[in-house]
């Protein structure tokens, strides 16, 4: 390969398949957009809903949303770069801001549906970010 | 890799900076493929680069042999699966292979 033009189509070659290779590892946006709207169901279920019931209904909520997604990504053949670095930083994000929410919900503002509504969002908003990101990065 | 004078001294054209290993077609598709992400299943490089199994197989062969390739085979149920990614070596080849190219198509 000595021609320019050679050159120019290789690269062009090059770029296509990088971006068909980027733009299916862009399942991680989806992952994390379910992710973040599960918690829309799953904080307010902990910061409102308290007893017995409570803890069925969040657990079997919170199972089938673990479940759901670890099969999704099971099934994926691509792997997004950084891919352990990422998921690790936004679930480590998340989970500091789920434990708060549920802490303040059930002790300071217990039964506010405001705050329930606010926490939901703010525990959301990590992953909303993350998708985001992901699907700007992908396309 | 490259090219050398009579001299014995390489050549400063950009084509002394190719990879020669990447300059079939199926080969740098493959890397390139692979440039992009952490890693990918053999079934979906196949599919991107339009190639058989073996004729992916005896790509991928050579460029692990290189060191620019690795092959992980796991299962995820019953179903085996092999993972290709590139090495660090790989990524730096690639991307030296990719600005020659780019000075090559400069002029």
């Amino acid at each position: 390969m000595h021609g320019f033009t050679d050159a120019e189509v290789a690269l062009g070659r090059v770029a296509d398949v990088e971006k068909a290779a980027r733009a299916r590892s862009g399942w991680y946006a989806r992952y994390l957009w379910a992710f973040a709207a599960g918690q829309l169901v799953l904080v307010p279920i902990a910061v409102l809903w308290h007893g017995f019931a409570s803890a069925l209904a969040f657990g079997f909520v919170n199972t089938a949303l673990v479940t759901g997604l670890s099969l999704y990504a099971a099934r994926q053949r691509v792997v997004r770069r950084g891919f352990g670095v990422k998921h690790g930083v936004i679930v480590g994000i998340w989970a500091a801001v789920f434990v708060l929410a549920v802490t303040f919900g059930n002790t300071a503002f217990a039964n506010s549906p405001a705050f329930a509504a606010a926490a939901a969002l703010t525990c959301a908003l990590p992953l909303a970010t993350g998708a985001w990101l992901e699907m700007r990065r992908s396309s | 890799m490259g090219e050398e004078s009579p001299a014995g001294q390489r050549g400063s054209h950009p084509r002394h900076a190719l990879a020669p290993l990447l300059n079939a077609p199926v080969r740098l598709s493959v890397v390139a493929a692979l440039a992009s992400v952490e890693k990918a299943e053999f079934g979906f490089v196949r599919d991107l680069v339009e190639v058989t199994d073996s004729v992916l197989s005896k790509q991928v062969s050579a460029l692990e042999e290189a060191g620019w390739v690795a092959v992980d085979k796991g299962r995820v149920g019953r179903r085996p699966r092999t993972w290709l990614s590139l090495t660090a070596e790989g990524r730096a080849v690639y991307q030296r292979h990719l600005a020659a190219l780019r000075a090559i198509a400069a002029g």
